[in-house]
């Protein structure tokens, strides 16, 4: 490209789909910036292990699927910057990502920020986090050696939890707010065949508190409208995620749920802006769909470049 | 007259980002002060306590100093990086053993040597490519980082203190080496 830019391509977030769009770029021979604020790798750095990634029977630890995609990007000469991106703008007829460090101008963006746990938003969540509160039980969960945990939500993420913590604590309650579990058959399955696990369903969490340095629950059942004390050393909650689209939802056309939309090719609403992974509208939200966003993100990208490339000569 | 076109060039390159300098180091602790951060991650407090004991033993700090951030994923509070960093003469910190944990183990080592104060950062074995990476990305890529063997969290403490003996010999070597010789070391493969 012409010299008026920093980077051919600034990748705004270094999980799954940012690394992977970063390889697909690379090897077209683009000139890359991957700005990441927290972990490389994002959440799969912190998942025990992978087991629906294909090409790897018995699944693969998350860390070690990270250390390869990670060890192949930089063999292509990656570039990497740890910092928070403040906003992403549309100045002078250009595109910037700003971050804390500096301005990076570009005439393609993929923003591929991930998304954060969401929270309960009930009483007592916001003072015991990080005290009996957390939001991964692979990052905290050895904390609780023995003890006895709640696992707040039945989906994929919940229930993969609930039995990494079957390993450690002695007792795991899963609390569902719907009548039934969400999580994927094969899951739901090892859970329920689990004798350390107890699975409330049409049960809702409505406050935290603390009793002799353990946690107390006030959960309600739905059906019958009771509601009861739960005590337990901790909680780990995983009830959604919220997508990380502050730095951009003023650009770009977003949806009802604040994640990115995008088309088939991982176009957003504003040209040379693509979008790839959990921040983008009907992820499946797996570690190989946000890799697949990725690759299509910088195909995407790259086509633009070459059509820029062609009017300005 | 004849209507001439004049193309300006700029000779600048395009911004690239610089190493940031590391902290100069002592050739010796003895009679300084050895800060241990802890950040809440399982045995990580066990694995420094020990650390401590076998420092004060083999090397001789005068002093000995234990700060605990209360999240692995998140960075430290800026005064326990200020605090530590205007009484220490070096810093040990554990333990990066997950992906969040290890990036903000890397992220308060940065911290401290960015205010000139000499770190040694512990990572398991698993997670010391993600270490050596977010330092990288960091801008200070020859940071020092332990490795020791995964995992560290859910054994038994006599085996937090069994990695801490088999790991003192080269956390000592990392106290005492150079700026320049870590850059070195990295160039070469070891950590």
């Amino acid at each position: 490209m012409k010299n008026d830019y920093d980077y051919d391509m600034v990748i705004v977030g270094g999980g799954m789909a940012g690394l992977t769009a970063a390889l697909y770029a690379l090897r077209a021979k683009l000139d890359v910036m991957l700005v990441e604020e927290k972990t490389i790798g994002g959440s799969i750095a912190d998942t025990n292990l992978v087991e629906n990634f294909p090409c790897f029977p018995g699944g693969i630890s998350g860390i070690e699927l990270i250390n390869r995609l990670v060890s192949q990007v930089r063999q292509l000469g990656a570039e990497f910057a740890k910092t928070t991106v403040t906003r992403i703008e549309l100045r002078d007829n250009l595109k910037w990502v700003c971050t804390e460090e500096a301005d990076y101008c570009a005439p393609t963006i993929i923003i591929a920020s991930g998304a954060r746990p969401r929270k309960l938003a009930i009483p007592g969540e916001d003072e015991f986090i990080g005290r009996g509160i957390h939001y991964c039980a692979i990052c905290d969960g050895n904390a609780f050696v023995g003890g006895e945990v709640a696992i707040i939500g039945g989906g994929d993420s919940g229930v993969t939890g609930g039995l990494y913590m079957t390993r450690i604590a002695s007792k795991v309650f899963l609390i569902e707010i719907q009548h039934q579990l969400g999580a994927t058959a094969i899951l739901q399955e090892r859970l329920y065949a689990n004798p350390r696990v107890r699975v409330l369903c049409s049960t809702e969490l409505t406050a935290i508190g603390e009793r002799s340095c353990k946690k107390s629950l006030n959960i309600k059942n739905l059906e019958t409208g009771d509601s009861s004390e739960l005590v337990v050393d901790g909680v780990f909650v995983y009830v959604g995620i919220v997508p990380n689209t502050d730095i951009c939802h003023y650009i770009v056309d977003l949806d009802s749920t604040n994640h990115i939309v995008v088309n088939s090719d991982m176009k957003t609403s504003v040209e040379g802006i693509f979008a790839a992974g959990d921040v983008r509208s009907n992820s499946p939200r797996q570690a190989l769909t946000a890799a697949a966003d990725g690759a299509t993100a910088a195909l995407s990208a790259e086509r633009y470049l070459s059509r820029l490339s062609e009017k300005t000569l | 007259m004849v209507k001439r076109t004049i193309t300006i060039l700029d000779p600048t390159s395009k911004r690239r980002r610089q190493d940031i300098e590391m902290a100069p180091r002592r050739s010796t602790i003895e009679g300084g002060v050895v800060g241990f951060l802890w950040n809440d991650k399982p045995n990580a407090n066990f694995l420094l306590e020990r650390f401590a004991e076998l420092l004060v033993e083999k090397l001789g700090p005068a002093e000995i100093m234990h700060r605990h951030k209360l999240s692995a994923s998140d960075p430290a509070p800026e005064e326990i990086i200020n605090e530590l960093s205007r009484k220490c003469d070096m810093v040990i910190i554990a333990s990066g053993d997950c992906g969040s944990c290890t990036s903000y183990v890397i992220h308060d080592a940065v911290e401290l040597e960015k205010r000139r104060t000499p770190t040694v950062s512990v990572c398991t074995n698993e997670f010391l490519p993600l270490g050596r990476v977010e330092a990288e990305a960091l801008n200070m890529p020859y940071l020092a980082i332990l490795e020791i063997p995964h995992p560290l969290g859910g054994i038994k403490i006599e085996a937090v203190r069994a990695k801490a003996d088999d790991a003192i010999g080269e956390l000592i070597v990392l106290v005492r080496t150079s700026k320049e010789e870590l850059k070195e070391r990295s160039k070469r493969g070891s950590n």
